[in-house]
């Protein structure tokens, strides 16, 4: 076909066009071969045929005529079937599916030199697929057993798929054209939507894919499974593009982003960055650039249960947070709950983040990566049994090292670090109804800096998940998953105190989760769980032959989780839905562990007594319902108001007396003096969507307060504290914010706007005056950050290039600040204001990136692209910390910035 | 760190006017006697010095026992010798100001063990100096020490005449400006536990360096450790105010916070006191570093800046130029005449010949010299 395109059309390039003069034939013909007629007319006229048999051996003509002009005959006798006919100078060409074009496209010969630059397509392909679709759009399916009776409800189910990759598409809606009636697609792609029997148009959405229509006559249950084009012009649209009505409707107050979104954010280091566009979103902070702890809605940066293919991930960062834990290759979405928890997630005070990878493509081996100064990243992926069985690999790491050596300073000379992650993911469809999906993951950080200490951590955990359907409304999901995050810390520089610490914790997780569709009206899920954790809180051993350290190890911790949940999705009225879910956890804190009683005061010297647990006993139990309560009412097709209400529970802390996230923070099981947190909040919400929804906005306000947060007394010491509750502070938690988002989805120009106002306080009441901070009053934690705004524009130039802008602005984080000075043992001292008094400056950033697309040729070796990233366009010296020091008798103030001036990245990303 | 930089940083927020006591105590077992100064804070960025707490009752105080009173020598120092101490018994500090009464708490006297050595290293950073110690029962491990440095310096030139009794005369031994000598205490908190060791001995512990470059060593070094021992308190006291006081903030380090110590307002327990009220034995070691032991490359000091152009004035402008000038040499030469009968002299700017311009230090010789 093909060939015999070019053939034909090179020969319209050097004859004339015109095609008149036309004889007329005479004919009869009765579903006679297709021969017949070319024969009648090579007879009657100087007409000649070009035509292939093959497409014609099968085409039977009726056709009667009197003296008729051969175009007029051609006309109705090849009406009905997908011939064409073209006739240039007494030759007829026979083409299939569309006419042969007899003239140049309008400005055909201006268009610029090269053949290079012209979009190539492939036709035979694109008119495949397109006459595949069209098929399938117009076929009728008949659903399930037929029956005479027509009326009453079936349940329709099946999955949908990305055609090219087999990979499920995850939000994907199916809408029956005409009714109120759809639904959304789970987590596998999989659907199941309650309609009247009797016939229906069904519309299929997601995004980046075509939109798909299917016509079926629903008889009884049963099953359809779709599967989706990726759309090709969505090129020089916006990828932002969500379900475009789900803003408002959606039950949920989740943000939801897919990899797409998160590619389109300026780059700091020339990588996407999970963890940075989640720091875009209203209401999300971290204390400084440099760290990648988040603070959610006045949380503390351990109360966010992060997930990565359902295993905890416990330090989300790289190389100092420059980078997160997540190869951005190998994602497939993240989402993150602020607000509306649903009762399947437990364990954490302020949010969920759960990130997912994707599955390998199912149809063919691909691949993709990145390379830039600093990193490299390689993802291969491929099926093992074709449409059945997949796996992926990424792996990512980095050449820091290089870099940091080749800088001036001298102490950054002497530094090293690197790191690495690698995910692997394997899925198998067993059959319709099971299917598995395997995952794991590794990463691994090292750093040195400019001393004699190394630091290491890493996270590693895997999963295995197994789908079971048990019918076409209940389907189940057992998943049992292993995560473990450790470090360690070498000291080799002084031989006598030549140490070696390490800290680690493993947790084993399994867990049911099931969910069934009851009737239209109601969606049940509900599930048990269980964690076991084992933490070994931190050891200390001697390096060398001639070091003097005392090798001390504080007694391993252990303790279970548990958790029983069940929720309703319930669709009052069609503008009224609610979640009802309730959790209840249960949680005990089990030995072998040593306690110890004090008499008054928790103060090492108060201590009276020491009681001895066996292995297994159980030390302390906790346990309590957590109820999760979420409503939306649409106010019309386009507004909404959604109200949520949680309640969370928190059994494991992190001890950390440093406002980000570091290496050497530790984590803690609850235990008979150190209480569960508990967490309780209420958001109520206004969405309204504009111009077609094209534009988002919400306004979402929240209450939220939190028992049992950990705080520090004065100068605690948190490693190899034996008594760490002796140092520990209990404090009550307030926080309270208002949040505004404005987000334009497609155009030329897209991106959001966002402002937050929120406040984060707490308070300790103790017995002592060691026991307060700030003699028990409400003082703005450290990551009480009041004023936030965000802003990220995409601007698309063309197909090819695409200019992205990022500006963050926001109050600075509180800090304790000098407020007098003395003199004390021969130097001049510094008196300390109550704990967060003050504040650092306002952090304010700009970060642009310009996307550089290779042509858009469909079929080629590989596509790349090119990301040139500017960070801190401004070079601000954002403050990450501010502190003052005696020097000389002189008192002195420093800010330390960590991006203090723009950096630039390069980086060449492909895909094959 | 990673692109990071560092630069100075003066908020304007600070302005309240935080008035606190401080009190500086230490009670000496081994000499029986005591030194308690009393100051006030400042504002952040006040410029000038602290205001003493002067004509204040302090009183050392023995549980369940006898008061010993102190005495102000100078404003502010409240002192007293031959004390009565008995090293089973707890003692405070009471103090009565003009307005308000303070106390520390009981404190035990803590016994330093033996200081075993204090050593010096060359290395190409300059001179480091080191402590050993350890305490065979085990029973110390929170170290404190504190040292003076005493360094002798010269001027640049010699003179050995001076201008008295309207007469140009040889200087007397005692009146040469030549040699000097300097003082200064550590203004570094030092501190070590050895509570992680399974045995409590201080292994070369390194206490001062003396950067290269610095004059200090030019001449002749001294440096004079005392050790003395800490209860825990004591020392989670000072390493937390080392820490927030002296530490380099980084991305690693901990908040600072409010540093409180064993003192309080006796009727308003509220109002923050700053200081530790610590007491014991201590233990002192002495050490010299001379010139010649030092390695060549220690001894390469950067020229100083001082304009000394010498001149040539007659006798008769002396009782006028001097001691503006200093008088170098006398002419014409003949070592036989009295040095009134010189016709003309060398002279040269005073901070030249005068070691006590130089550096601030003093001609007279320190006992232990």
């Amino acid at each position: 076909m093909k060939h015999l395109y070019k053939f034909t059309l090179s020969i319209v390039f050097f004859v004339s066009f015109s095609a008149f003069g036309q004889e007329a034939v005479s004919v009869t013909l009765n579903a006679s071969p297709f021969q017949e007629l070319v024969r009648a007319i090579e007879q009657q006229t100087a007409y000649r045929f070009f035509y292939r048999p093959d497409w014609t051996d099968s085409v039977t003509v009726t056709v009667t005529a009197e003296r008729e002009p051969v175009d007029k005959l051609l006309n109705r006798a090849l009406e009905g079937t997908n011939l064409h006919y073209s006739i240039i100078e007494k030759k007829i060409y026979i083409t299939r599916e569309r006419q042969l074009l007899t003239e140049l496209p309008i400005d055909f010969f201006n268009q610029g030199s090269g053949s290079g630059n012209t979009i190539a397509f492939d036709f035979s392909s694109y008119e495949k697929l397109e006459m595949e679709r069209k098929k399938a759009e117009e076929k009728i399916y008949s659903i399930g057993t037929k029956t005479k009776s027509m009326t009453g409800k079936a349940t329709l189910t099946g999955y949908i798929k990305d055609i090219r990759s087999g990979e499920a598409l995850i939000g994907a809606t199916v809408f029956a054209v005409g009714t109120t009636i759809g639904v959304a697609t789970d987590q596998f792609g999989h659907y199941s939507i309650d309609l009247p029997r009797g016939q229906h148009q069904l519309q299929l959405k997601s995004v980046g894919m075509k939109t798909t229509l299917r016509q079926i006559v629903l008889y009884n249950n049963g099953r359809l499974d779709v599967e989706l084009e990726e759309e090709v012009t969505s090129l020089k649209e916006v990828l932002v593009q969500a379900d475009r009505d789900k803003n408002v409707t959606s039950m949920q107050m989740v943000e939801k982003l897919d990899i797409k979104t998160m590619k389109q954010m300026p780059l700091a280091l020339g990588e996407a960055d999970v963890m940075k566009v989640v720091l875009a979103l209203p209401g999300v902070q971290s204390v400084g650039e440099g760290t990648v702890g988040l603070n959610v809605r006045g949380g503390a940066t351990n109360q966010n249960l992060i997930l990565f293919n359902d295993a905890v991930i416990y330090n989300p960062s790289h190389l100092f947070g420059f980078f997160s834990t997540f190869n951005p290759d190998v994602l497939k979405s993240v989402e993150l709950y602020k607000s509306g928890i649903t009762a399947d997630y437990g364990g954490r005070l302020s949010s969920v983040l759960d990130v997912q990878a994707r599955e390998g493509n199912l149809k063919k081996f691909t691949g993709s990566g990145g390379i830039s100064p600093i990193t490299g990243r390689l993802t291969l992926e491929g099926p093992i049994i074709k449409e059945r069985s997949s796996v992926l690999i990424g792996i990512r790491s980095t050449y820091s090292d290089w870099i940091l050596g080749r800088l001036d300073d001298p102490a950054l000379n002497k530094s090293n670090a690197s790191f690495y992650d690698v995910t692997f993911n394997f899925n198998h469809k067993i059959n319709s109804n099971n299917s598995l999906l395997v995952s794991a993951y590794t990463s691994n950080d090292k750093f040195k800096l400019a001393g004699d200490t190394t630091y290491q951590y890493s996270d590693r955990n895997g999963s295995i998940k197994w789908k079971h359907l048990f019918s076409d409304k209940l389907f189940g999901v057992f998943t049992g998953a292993f995560s473990q995050y450790s470090y360690s810390m070498n000291s080799e520089g002084d031989s006598l105190n030549a140490f070696a610490m390490g800290f680690a914790i493993k947790q084993y997780n399994l867990k049911a989760d099931f969910s069934y569709t009851l009737n239209r009206k109601h969606t049940l899920s509900t599930g048990v769980n269980s964690t076991l954790y084992n933490i070994a809180p931190g050891s200390i051993n001697p390096e060398g032959s001639e070091s003097l350290v005392t090798p001390e190890k504080l007694q391993q911790e252990r303790g279970t989780e548990s958790a029983i949940y069940i929720g309703d999705n319930f669709d009052f009225t069609s503008r009224l839905s609610f979640y009802f879910g309730l959790r209840y956890s249960f949680y005990q804190y089990l030995g072998a562990h040593d306690v110890y009683l004090y008499s008054g005061s928790r103060e090492v010297n108060n201590i009276i007594d020491t009681l001895r647990y066996n292995p297994g006993k159980t030390i302390s139990t906790y346990h309590g319902p957590e109820p999760r309560v979420t409503a939306r009412y649409l106010l019309s097709n386009t507004s909404s108001l959604k109200f949520s209400y949680n309640r969370t529970r928190q059994y494991i802390q992190m001890l950390s007396n440093t406002t980000a996230i570091t290496p050497t923070d530790t984590w803690k099981l609850s235990d008979p003096y150190i209480k569960p947190q508990v967490g309780d909040q209420v958001s109520i919400g206004y969405y309204k969507n504009l111009k077609g929804n094209s534009i988002e906005t919400s306004v979402e306000t929240y209450y939220k307060t939190m028992n049992n947060s950990i705080d520090y007394k004065d100068g605690a010491v948190l490693l190899l504290n034996q008594h760490i509750e002796t140092d520990v502070l209990r404090a009550k938690g307030r926080a309270y914010g208002i949040e505004f988002l404005f987000k334009k989805t497609t155009g030329k120009l897209n991106g959001w706007v966002s402002y937050a106002y929120s406040r984060s306080l707490l308070q300790t009441k103790g017995n002592s005056k060691s026991e307060m901070v700030n003699n028990g009053k409400f003082y703005p934690s450290n990551f009480d950050k009041p004023h936030a705004v965000n802003f990220i524009g995409n601007f698309k130039f063309n197909r090819r290039i695409n200019f992205s802008l990022n500006v963050v602005y926001s109050t600075g984080r509180p800090i304790t600040l000098p407020i007098a000075k003395y003199y004390l043992e021969e130097s001049n001292r510094i008196y300390y204001s109550d704990r967060n008094a003050y504040r650092i400056p306002d952090y304010f950033r700009s970060d642009v990136s310009v996307n550089i697309e290779g042509n858009h040729k469909i079929k080629k070796l590989a596509h790349s692209s090119w990301t040139i990233a500017l960070y801190n366009l401004t070079g601000r010296r954002n403050a990450y910390s501010v502190f003052f020091v005696s020097q000389n008798g002189q008192i002195n103030g420093y800010k330390l910035s960590v991006f203090g001036q723009p950096i630039p990245t390069i980086t060449y990303n492909f895909k094959f | 760190m990673l692109f990071g930089c560092l630069e100075p940083y003066s908020p304007t927020v600070i302005e309240q006017n935080v008035n606190l006591l401080v009190v500086d105590g230490f009670l000496n077992a081994s000499t029986n006697s005591i030194q308690v100064k009393l100051s006030r804070t400042l504002p952040i960025y006040t410029e000038g010095s602290y205001t003493t707490e002067k004509n204040a009752t302090v009183v050392l105080e023995e549980e369940a026992g006898p008061s010993q009173p102190l005495y102000e020598t100078v404003d502010g120092t409240y002192v007293m010798q031959n004390l009565n101490l008995n090293n089973s018994k707890k003692y405070r500090l009471f103090i009565r100001t003009e307005f308000d009464e303070y106390a520390s708490e009981y404190i035990t006297l803590k016994q330093s063990p033996s200081l075993d050595e204090v050593t010096w290293e060359a290395t190409a950073d300059g001179v480091k100096i080191y402590v050993s110690a350890h305490d065979p029962t085990n029973q110390t491990r929170y170290y404190q020490w504190k040292f003076w440095e005493t360094w002798q310096y010269t001027a640049d030139y010699f003179s050995a005449y001076t201008y008295k009794n309207d007469s140009i005369l040889y200087r007397n031994s005692n009146e040469f400006t030549y040699i000097c000598y300097k003082s200064a205490p550590s203004d570094k908190i030092i501190l070590k536990s050895t509570t992680q060791l399974n045995e409590d001995v201080v292994g070369k512990f390194p206490i001062h360096l003396v950067p290269r470059g610095s004059r200090k060593v030019a001449s002749r070094y001294n440096l004079l450790v005392q050790q003395r021992a800490l209860d825990e308190a004591a020392y989670n006291y000072y390493v937390q105010l080392q820490k927030t006081t002296e530490t380099v903030g980084g991305l690693f380090d901990p908040l600072p916070s409010q540093v409180t110590g064993n003192m309080h307002n006796v009727n308003n327990p509220s109002e923050p006191v700053i200081g530790y009220f610590m007491g014991g034995s201590v233990q002192e070691k002495m050490i010299f570093i001379n010139r010649h032991e030092l390695p060549s490359y220690l001894l390469n000091f950067e020229p100083e800046i001082i304009n000394c152009r010498i001149d040539t004035i007659a006798s008769s402008e002396v009782p006028s130029l001097f001691p503006q000038h200093q008088l170098l040499e006398g002419y014409p030469e003949n070592p036989n005449i009295e040095p009134y009968e010189h016709n003309f002299f060398l002279v040269i700017p005073q901070q030249c010949a005068d070691c006590r311009l130089k550096d601030n230090g003093t001609i007279t010789r320190p006992v232990f010299w």
